[in-house]
C-alpha cells in the first residue's frame, strides 16, 4: 500500500471535487482517495503502487473535466 | 503557490474596484442625473450606457472566455455559459445595468469565497511557518547549515536567539526562554535550561542554545503536527458525506425542474419563450450546489484550525462530530487526575522493638533499586527526615530481590526483611487488616529469625510496620470535571490499578460518577468495552490517557484523547485527539470548540439550502432576475463564510490569566 499525496491550486468547487474524489475511489489500483478543498490536498491510497503514474494522470484528467479552474501542482 | 493564489485574488479585487468605478457612476447618471437635468436626459442615459458597458466588459470578460472554453468541451450547463447568455440577453433587451450587475456581483462573490478559503488556510500556514528551513549542526567541530531533514538523532544543533527550534532536542548548553505559543497557545514564555526537552516549532527567544536532537525531522513534533493537521482536513465526517451525497441528487433534480419550467408553460400556457427561458436559466444557475457543499468543510476547518492553535489536535471532523455527543469520559488516573506522585503520609509501627527512624532508614535502603512510586515516596520521606549518617548505618543490604507483584526483600545483618503488599504478607503467613482504607499501604515485615531455636516463638515472620501513602488529586482536575459536568457530559469515570479504597476516596473528592480500582490493564479495557456497549445511541465514550500502555484503550474508545507533549508515539498513533498542553483544562475547551463548530456547520447548511429553495421558488414565479439566482450561490457563500468566522473570532480574544499565572480561556458559547 502506498500513499500518494498531490496538491492543487486555483478555484475549486467542493461539489465538483467530490465527483473527482468519487471517480478516483473507483479507479483500478486505488484503495481510497480523499480530497480537501480547504487545504488543496489530495491523498490517495494505492493498493497497487505500480499504477502510480496512471493514477496521477487520471487525477489530472478528472480535475480538468470536473473543475477546470483548478490544476494539479 | 500560496502567493500565486493571493496575487490572483488581489488582481480580481482590483478588477472589481475598477468595474465598480464605472458601474456606480453609471447608476448615478441613469437614475439621478437624468432626473435632475431632464433636458440632458438623453446624454446622461447614453453616457451611463457606456459606463455600464465598460463595467460589464471589465467584470465579465473572464467569465465569457471561460464560457467559450467550456463550450469547446461541449459543456453548456456551467455557470459561465449561463451567465454569458443571460447577460447577452439582458443587453439585447437594453438592460445594461442588469448585465453589468450580474457580472460584478459574481466576481465579488468569487473574490470573497477565495479570500475566505485563503483565510481559513491561515491556521495551517501558520503551523508550516513554525517549521525551520535550516538547522545548524555540529559536524567535524564546525557548525554547518543543513536542511533539517538531514540531521541525525544524537547530533548537536545550535539554536540562535530569535531562531526557530528545528528539531525536538535536549539542551546540553545554555539557558533561556522559549515561545511555544504557536504550538500550544500558551502565551507565557517557557524558561528552559540544560537537561530540558525542547520541541521543534517553538521559538528560541533570547539566548543561544546548544541541544542534542532526539528524533529525525520526520518524527519531530512540528512535522507530526503539520501532517496531522493536513490529514485532518481530508477526513470527512458524517455531515460532510451526507451533504455531498445530497448535492449529487440536488443538481440533476433542479436541472430537471429547470427543463420543466421551460417546457411546460410553453406547451400548456403559451407565453413568451424568452421569459421562461430566463427563468429556466436562473434555475440552472441555482442548480450549482457549491455554496452548500463548501459550507461544511469550511466550518469544520475553522473549528479544527482554532483547536490546533490551542494545542488541541483533532484528527478529523468525524472525531469532532463525536465529541459533541460525549456521554461518558473515562480518565486514566495517575498523572492525569492525580499528581502521579505518592507521598508517605503515615507510618504505623506494629512491633515495639523497632524505632520509627531506624525502620524508615532500613526501608529507604531496601527500596534503593526500585522505581515504584511507593519506593520513591519512602526514599523521599527518609531523606527529608533522617540524617545521612543514620541512613548510612542501614546501608549494608545483601541479597536484595524484587518480587514481582509482591514487593521487595533483602537482608540486613543476616536478618531478612520484606517490604510489599498484602499478598506478600500472606505469603509469609501474616494476615493484615487495613484499618485505614483510604490509602495505599505497604507492609514491612521481618522474616523468621535465623538463629532462633526451632521451638521458639520467633520462627515466624512478623509485621513490624505499615506505610500509608496518598496520591494527591490535582486541584485543576476538580474544577475541570465540574466544568465537564456543567457542559453536559453525564458520566465521568476514573479507572485505576491502585487500591480500591484509595480510588474510591479520590473519586469522591473529584466528584466522579464512576470509578474502579484494583484493575489490571486487561480489566480496564474490558470495562471500557462495556461502557461502549452500554452507551446511549448516538453518543460517544471518550478515554483520556497519557501513557504508552494506554494505547489499547485509546484505540478502543470512540474518541481516544492522548494527553501530554505528543510524547509516546504509540499513544499518538492510537489516539483521535492529541493534547499538546499537558493540562486537563484543555478538555472542556475541546468540547466547547467542537460544539460551536457543529452548530455553525448546521446553521450554514440550513441557510444555504433554505435560501436556495426560496430563491428557486421566486425564480419560478418570476421574481428577481439572474442576479438573484447568483445571490443564491454567492450571497449564501458569503453568509456561510461570515458565520464560520464566528468560530475563530469569538475565542481568540478571550484569554484570561488568573493569579497563579495559569492560563484560562473562555470560548464563547
Amino acid at each position: 500500500m502506498k500513499t500518494l499525496r498531490l496538491r492543487f491550486t486555483g478555484e475549486a468547487c467542493a461539489a465538483c471535487m467530490s465527483q473527482v474524489e468519487n471517480e478516483l475511489k473507483q479507479a483500478p489500483g486505488v484503495e481510497d482517495a480523499a480530497i480537501s478543498v480547504m487545504t488543496g490536498m489530495i491523498k490517495i491510497s494505492l493498493s497497487e503502487p505500480e499504477r502510480e503514474a496512471e493514477v496521477r494522470e487520471l487525477c489530472r484528467k478528472l480535475i480538468e473535466k470536473y473543475e477546470p479552474s483548478a490544476q494539479l501542482v | 503557490m500560496r502567493k500565486f493564489w493571493q496575487r490572483l485574488n488581489r488582481e480580481r479585487a482590483f478588477k472589481i474596484k475598477v468595474a465598480l468605478a464605472f458601474f456606480l457612476p453609471g447608476v448615478l447618471m441613469s437614475l439621478i442625473f437624468s432626473r435632475i437635468w431632464p433636458s440632458a436626459a438623453g446624454v446622461w442615459q447614453g453616457l451611463s450606457m457606456a459606463f455600464y458597458l465598460v463595467a460589464y466588459v471589465l467584470a465579465g470578460f473572464n467569465v465569457a472566455t471561460k464560457a467559450v472554453s467550456q463550450l469547446g468541451k461541449k459543456d453548456w450547463t456551467n455557470e459561465y455559459f449561463l451567465m454569458t447568455v443571460a447577460t447577452i440577453g439582458a443587453l439585447i433587451l437594453k438592460a445594461w445595468a442588469e448585465a453589468a450587475a450580474i457580472m460584478i456581483f459574481y466576481e465579488i462573490g468569487e473574490y470573497a469565497q477565495n479570500l475566505a478559503v485563503e483565510r481559513s488556510r491561515q491556521s495551517i500556514n501558520k503551523l508550516i511557518d513554525l517549521a525551520a528551513d535550516t538547522a545548524l549542526v555540529r559536524r567535524e567541530g564546525e557548525w554547518v547549515e543543513v536542511d533539517p531533514y538531514e540531521v541525525e538523532p544524537g547530533e548537536e544543533i545550535l539554536i540562535q536567539a530569535g531562531a526557530k527550534v528545528p528539531l525536538d532536542a535536549v539542551i546540553v548548553e545554555g539557558r533561556g526562554d522559549l515561545d511555544t505559543s504557536g504550538l500550544t497557545g500558551e502565551a507565557l514564555p517557557r524558561p528552559v535550561e540544560e537537561g530540558d526537552e525542547i520541541l521543534s516549532g517553538s521559538l528560541n527567544l533570547n539566548s543561544v542554545l546548544v541541544a542534542r536532537a532526539t528524533t529525525t525531522y520526520e518524527d519531530s513534533t512540528i512535522n507530526k503536527i503539520i501532517e496531522l493537521s493536513g490529514d485532518a482536513a481530508l477526513r470527512k465526517g458524517q455531515t460532510e458525506r451526507l451533504i455531498t451525497r445530497f448535492a449529487r441528487y440536488y443538481t440533476p433534480t433542479v436541472m430537471l425542474i429547470a427543463l420543466l419550467v421551460f417546457l411546460l408553460p410553453l406547451l400548456f400556457a403559451g407565453g413568451h419563450w424568452w421569459v421562461w427561458l430566463q427563468r429556466s436559466m436562473n434555475l440552472l444557475v441555482i442548480s450549482c450546489p457549491c455554496a452548500l457543499v463548501l459550507s461544511v468543510p469550511l466550518s469544520f476547518f475553522s473549528g479544527l484550525g482554532l483547536a490546533s492553535t490551542r494545542g488541541i489536535l483533532i484528527k478529523g471532523s468525524d472525531v469532532l462530530e463525536q465529541l459533541v455527543h460525549t456521554h461518558k469520559m473515562v480518565f486514566d488516573k495517575t498523572g492525569t487526575l492525580t499528581s502521579g506522585q505518592l507521598d508517605l503520609v503515615d507510618l504505623k509501627l506494629a512491633a515495639d522493638d523497632w524505632q520509627e527512624d531506624n525502620l524508615l532508614s532500613l526501608a529507604h535502603n531496601l527500596e534503593q533499586g526500585s522505581a515504584h512510586p511507593t519506593a520513591l515516596a519512602i526514599r523521599r520521606a527518609a531523606q527529608e527526615k533522617i540524617t545521612p549518617d543514620k541512613l548510612q548505618y542501614y546501608a549494608a543490604i545483601s541479597e536484595m530481590k524484587e518480587l514481582p507483584g509482591r514487593g521487595i526483600t533483602g537482608k540486613f545483618e543476616g536478618q531478612s526483611f520484606y517490604l510489599g503488599n498484602a499478598k506478600l504478607m500472606a505469603d509469609l503467613g501474616l494476615t493484615v487488616s487495613s484499618d485505614d482504607d483510604n490509602s495505599t499501604v505497604v507492609y514491612f515485615a521481618e522474616g523468621p529469625k535465623l538463629d532462633a531455636a526451632p521451638d521458639q516463638a520467633n520462627t515466624k515472620a512478623r509485621l513490624i510496620a505499615s506505610f500509608y501513602f496518598w496520591d494527591e488529586v490535582k486541584p485543576e482536575a476538580i474544577t475541570t470535571l465540574a466544568e465537564l459536568h456543567r457542559l453536559g457530559v453525564e458520566n465521568l469515570a476514573m479507572y485505576s490499578g491502585d487500591r480500591e479504597p484509595l480510588v474510591a476516596k479520590q473519586a469522591q473528592v473529584l466528584g466522579l460518577d464512576d470509578y474502579a480500582g484494583n484493575l489490571l490493564p486487561q480489566e480496564k479495557l474490558a470495562r471500557l468495552e462495556k461502557d461502549i456497549a452500554d452507551k446511549p445511541k448516538g453518543s460517544a465514550v471518550c478515554f483520556v490517557g497519557d501513557g504508552i500502555n494506554d494505547a489499547p484503550s485509546l484505540s478502543l474508545a470512540d474518541v481516544g484523547i492522548a494527553m501530554g507533549n505528543v510524547g509516546s508515539d504509540a499513544a499518538v498513533e492510537a489516539a483521535d485527539v492529541v493534547l499538546i498542553r499537558d493540562e486537563i483544562e484543555t478538555i472542556p475547551e475541546m468540547i466547547k470548540i467542537s460544539r460551536k463548530t457543529m452548530r455553525v456547520a448546521r446553521q450554514n447548511i440550513f441557510l444555504a439550502l433554505g435560501l436556495k429553495i426560496l430563491i428557486m421558488a421566486l425564480s419560478i414565479i418570476g421574481i428577481g432576475g439572474m442576479w438573484l439566482a447568483i445571490f443564491a450561490d454567492v450571497g449564501v457563500t458569503l453568509i456561510c463564510i461570515a458565520n464560520s468566522f464566528r468560530i475563530t473570532r469569538g475565542s481568540s480574544l478571550d484569554w484570561v490569566r488568573s493569579k497563579d499565572s495559569r492560563l484560562q480561556t473562555n470560548v464563547a458559547e
